[in-house]
């Protein structure tokens, strides 16, 4: 997994929960190099779960929790460090397609050997089909990289997450309603941290 | 534990991410130089590559064009531009150099079936590679016969043309000279057999005639005697004596003795019968030669299969008569077919000499058989020439029909006979041609000829539209 996941948990955690909740996790997490992750390297998405299990035990919140709000951030992120692949994006429903076909691509172009995950998109009348798949079970993570791309863009739809294939987070359903079409809306998740 | 230490702490994990960030950094840099200079190299081999393939374009003895969908031309190598006799014209339209017409245009466009060389680069698709022949334009209203051979390539959604262009004047000029001297060849052959072929009922006729000339002078005489004795009749007074008519009547019975009338009465008529039976073999041969040798042309007329074959056996009959029994199965109900009739006389006088040679050089003296026969088959005329002699050997069955492909010794037989058949059968009357040669001796030609050639209709519909 690349580096940057691992190094924006840990921005994450230093700045919401402070530096000593950041420290425990790393420590709790017995990693291999003890937090000392660069954004460019590639290193094992254990080390990432064991982290996030830490900070679960640190804090007292649900790691699936902790994955989503994580996500959300993770989007942020992304948002501020490579703006161009937001550039003439008017809406999630427009953008979701676009990591598979577009912004997948540019990654590979740097990294050839990055192990990314799968997205396919498909469209059943007005809604959008997002199905993840991965050999990691981050579903979570991409529910919220989903939902801030969906309040990103004002996106007036629903997001109905239903797990796929094994049921242990490699697989996942995400279908993009729009609420002109079903009524029942959908308070967005609030980040838990 | 202390904010001190947790900073501490932190700086650490930084300046060990630091320390890993500039190794991977120090790997990507060798990373790219290594990359850097395999590009480079990767350069240099295809700027030689790219050198020597212009060269090799630049030094074809062919013609190459290449142009896009619209004929727009990229590349003009020296072969064309000496071809088409100007500089090269680089961003000018293919269409300009060709005398134009539909199926000219649609040669220099292919659009067939797509093969795709996946091995070559997954964006190429090429196809296969078209062949015709079409008239060259050259400055001043000149023109030439060119064999161009066109592919097409597909690079991503952008078709591009190559075609591949050879000046065929001076092969059409040998072909053209090489086709005389098989005509003359076969003229040659046929000379002496027409001679004899006339001289044995000339001979004839001419014996007949100095036998009518002589018994003609003897009779002349008998006549002297009769209008003597008929005047003598006439002016007989009483002066006249009856020994005088007497010795003019025994002159007359000895005269007719001499004359020996009874056999003339008998052989007059047959040296008359005879003698104009021999001119009449005599003119039959003429009109057989007369059709047989009419100038050759691209007029399409309506042929009677049948008729042709009789010519072309009447021609040859001296060739064969000794040596070969002929026997004809011909469909007296053949329709007419629409051919080239001096091409196709020519062909059947091919096929038969062929068989013939073969009966006689390989000493088949007698006994030597030819079978011909025609059919109809559905919108086709069949016809069938069928010899006992030794057959074609297997190896070189699939090359009897190849330009100057023969078993003849040197200095006999110029390989151009069957060639000459198979261009004329297949290649202007759109019909076929098989040879059959079982293990067991003898050859059957089957020609099949279909009742109306579309592309010498085609060519004549086109005349007429130009009236």
């Amino acid at each position: 997994m690349k580096g940057i996941v691992f190094t924006e948990l840990i921005e994450m955690v230093e700045k919401d929960l402070g530096i000593d909740i950041a420290d425990r996790m790393i420590t709790g997490a017995k990693t291999s190099n003890n937090g000392a992750y660069t954004s460019v390297g590639t290193y094992d998405h254990g080390e990432l779960i064991r982290m996030v299990i830490s900070l679960a035990e640190e804090t007292g919140i649900g790691v699936p929790n902790l994955v989503r709000a994580f996500g959300r951030h993770l989007f942020t992120r992304f948002q501020a460090l490579y703006p161009h692949f937001f550039q003439g994006v008017d809406s999630a429903t427009q953008f979701l397609p676009m990591i598979e076909t577009y912004i997948h691509v540019e990654v590979r172009k740097l990294y050839p050997d990055a192990e990314l995950p799968t997205f396919t998109s498909e469209f059943e009348n007005d809604s959008l089909h997002f199905t993840y798949t991965s050999t990691r079970p981050f579903a979570d993570l991409a529910e919220g990289l989903v939902l801030a791309c969906v309040d990103h863009f004002g996106d007036e739809v629903t997001v109905v997450r239903t797990d796929l294939g094994s049921m242990n987070g490699t697989q996942a359903l995400f279908v993009l309603q729009p609420l002109t079409a079903h009524a029942v809306s959908r308070a967005p998740v609030q980040c838990p941290i | 534990m202390s904010d001190l230490e947790l900073f501490e702490r932190r700086l650490c994990r930084e300046r060990e991410a630091r320390k890993a960030a500039e190794l991977l950094l120090e790997q990507k840099s060798l990373e790219v130089y290594q990359a850097n200079e395999q590009l480079r190299l990767l350069a240099i081999q295809l700027r030689d590559q790219g050198e020597q393939t212009k060269a090799i374009v630049e030094t074809a003895a062919e013609g190459i064009i290449t142009y896009d969908a619209s004929g727009k031309i990229a590349l003009f190598n020296r072969s064309a531009a000496r071809l088409f006799g100007c500089a090269s014209i680089v961003d000018g339209n293919v269409r300009e150099l060709f005398e134009m017409n539909p199926p000219t245009l649609a040669n220099l466009f292919p659009v067939k079936s797509t093969i795709v060389d996946k091995d070559a680069c997954e964006c190429l698709e090429m196809e296969p590679e078209v062949s015709f022949e079409c008239v060259g334009l050259r400055p001043a209203g000149k023109t030439f016969i060119a064999d161009v051979a066109v592919s097409r390539t597909v690079i991503g959604t952008a078709a591009s043309y190559t075609a591949l262009v050879r000046d065929l004047s001076r092969r059409k000029m040998l072909e053209a000279r090489l086709s005389q001297a098989q005509k003359m060849e076969s003229v040659g052959q046929l000379a002496a057999g027409i001679a004899h072929e006339i001289n044995t009922p000339i001979q004839f006729v001419g014996d007949n005639l100095q036998f009518l000339k002589g018994a003609f002078d003897d009779i002349a005489q008998l006549i002297d005697l009769f209008r003597g004795l008929t005047s003598e009749i006439a002016t007989s007074s009483a002066s006249s004596t009856g020994s005088t008519l007497k010795a003019l009547i025994d002159d007359i019975h000895h005269q007719s003795e001499l004359v020996d009338l009874p056999f003339l009465r008998e052989e007059f008529p047959n040296a008359i019968t005879q003698s104009l039976d021999g001119i009449e073999r005599v003119a039959k041969i003429v009109r057989a030669m007369k059709e047989f040798s009419q100038p050759a042309s691209e007029a399409l007329s309506a042929v009677d299969i049948n008729r042709t074959i009789e010519t072309t056996l009447a021609v040859m009959a001296n060739q064969f008569r000794e040596s070969v029994t002929v026997e004809t199965s011909l469909d007296r109900e053949l329709p007419p077919v629409a051919c080239l009739a001096g091409q196709l006389n020519q062909s059947l006088l091919n096929l038969v000499t062929n068989a013939v040679e073969a009966i006689v050089e390989h000493g088949a003296t007698q006994g030597g058989r030819l079978w011909i026969s025609t059919r109809r088959e559905g919108d086709s005329v069949e016809i069938r020439i069928r010899d006992n002699g030794p057959g074609i050997p297997p190896e070189i069955q699939n090359r009897i029909f190849e330009p100057f492909f023969t078993t003849k010794e040197v200095g006999k037989g110029s390989g151009q006979g069957l060639a000459f058949v198979y261009d004329v059968i297949v290649n202007k009357h759109e019909g076929t041609i098989h040879a059959f040669s079982p293990t067991s001796g003898g050859t059957t030609f089957v020609v099949r000829l279909p009742l109306t050639c579309r592309s010498l209709s085609k060519r004549w519909e086109h005349v007429d539209s130009l009236d």
